[in-house]
């Protein structure tokens, strides 16, 4: 068989697995697999790659349920940009984007963006300053713990099963009355927190009952 | 739920979401947001990033959901919005990655990596190894299993180059498996 028939064959050849060839073709295709070793590697090679992608999604967690009610607000912002319940957060956050815009107008002549430079500069030594001679003895806390939890609520690490969706995930949080405070995390755990007077043992065995949740401890 | 039967339901729930339908587009979101937050996380290989770049594509769905023509399917569309603020985020990042291949291999090394192809971790190993570029038709023939004349038209490229892109990805892949056998 020629080079440039073999190509053309094997360009087929993911269109065939995927059953997108028309009969003809396939059938054609078929006969030229059967007398090829090539075109046979390649074919079985291609199957190989495309069942690699069978147990790939249930290793990436899917979005948060957090991102449909960021959605959600974007869009309540876009249809009702001067809604009475958006209202009073609109305004400081139109109060602050005109002052930072403003803030750029004013930084944009070079003068004033030279002395804001000034300023900065002057910020950093001083700051340079104070972090040197201070006693070095405070108790600091790196960026890598975790952040503060309401201490009074106790909290649960749960990890969610890859092919739950979001609406699941919303109902059952709401039927056990407990939400997420937190995550998730590089593993897909969040922080579940159960509000005072209910039993967390009792909410740990439902979460563990449910079928779209992989991993369920109490955090400590 | 088949193709045509989930490619059915995503243009009904698109129609509504043109006439601010907002059960229709939570219906929508559920049809489609694994898949789109997917191909998001596989390209920007980074969660926080692909979920920011989600938001910001199912906003854009809502905000131009009008101005769908019907050319394509509804989830070739949607692909289309989170492939460019993928790509205008990777841009800023400047994390688009490059590689040069070498796509010829003897018949022995062929015989040698092939008992690895077996190996699906190793496959998926060497995906997160190739280009952004190589990655994503990989994904769009293999995951979400879009023809060669959709990923033409998402991509604004011939079909031709699609098919070759398709065999240099499949190529970068072997020579990966490659060097992860000989431990290069």
């Amino acid at each position: 068989m020629m080079t440039g028939d073999i190509n053309h064959y094997k360009e087929l050849l993911p269109e065939y697995i995927n059953g997108r060839l028309d009969a003809e073709t396939a059938a054609h295709l078929e006969k030229q697999i059967r007398a090829d070793d090539d075109l046979k590697k390649e074919l079985e090679e291609l199957r190989l790659l495309k069942k690699s992608y069978d147990g790939l999604p249930g290793t990436i967690q899917g979005p948060s349920p957090a991102a449909f009610s960021r959605i959600m607000q974007n869009i309540e912002a876009l249809e009702n940009p001067g809604r009475k319940g958006l209202e009073r957060h609109s305004s400081f956050w139109d109060g602050f984007r005109s002052w930072i815009d403003a803030f750029r107008d004013w930084a944009a002549v070079p003068g004033h963006a030279w002395t804001f430079a000034g300023v900065q500069m002057a910020v950093i030594v001083v700051m340079a300053v104070v972090l040197l001679f201070s006693p070095a003895d405070h108790a600091f806390q790196t960026l890598s713990t975790d952040p503060p939890l309401p201490p009074s609520m106790a909290h649960i690490n749960v990890v969610f099963d890859g092919t739950a969706m979001e609406k699941e995930i919303r109902e059952l949080l709401t039927g056990l009355n407990v939400s997420i405070v937190d995550g998730p995390g590089r593993t897909g755990l969040y922080v579940i927190a159960v509000p005072d007077g209910q039993s967390v043992d009792q909410v740990i065995v439902q979460l563990k009952n449910s079928e779209i949740i992989t991993f369920v401890q109490k955090k400590i | 739920m088949d193709k045509d039967r989930a490619k059915h339901q995503e243009a009904e729930l698109l129609e509504k979401v043109v006439k601010k339908d907002s059960r229709a587009f939570e219906a929508l979101y559920e049809l489609t947001s694994r898949s789109i937050f997917f191909y998001l996380y596989r390209l920007l290989q980074n969660r926080e990033a692909a979920e920011d770049i989600h938001v910001e594509v199912y906003t854009q769905v809502w905000k131009n959901a009008g101005g769908f023509r019907g050319k394509s399917r509804v989830r070739t569309w949607m692909f289309g919005i989170a492939r460019n603020l993928a790509y205008n985020e990777m841009r800023r990042e400047n994390i688009r990655q490059t590689q040069d291949l070498n796509e010829t291999f003897s018949d022995e090394k062929t015989q040698r990596i092939y008992a690895d192809f077996a190996q699906q971790q190793h496959i998926q190993k060497a995906m997160a190894a190739i280009s952004v570029k190589h990655r994503e038709i990989l994904d769009l023939v293999f995951y979400h299993d879009l023809s060669y004349q959709e990923i033409s038209s998402l991509l604004d490229i011939p079909e031709n180059t699609v098919k070759t892109r398709v065999y240099y990805a499949k190529a970068a892949i072997r020579e990966i498996l490659l060097e992860m056998e000989t431990g290069q």
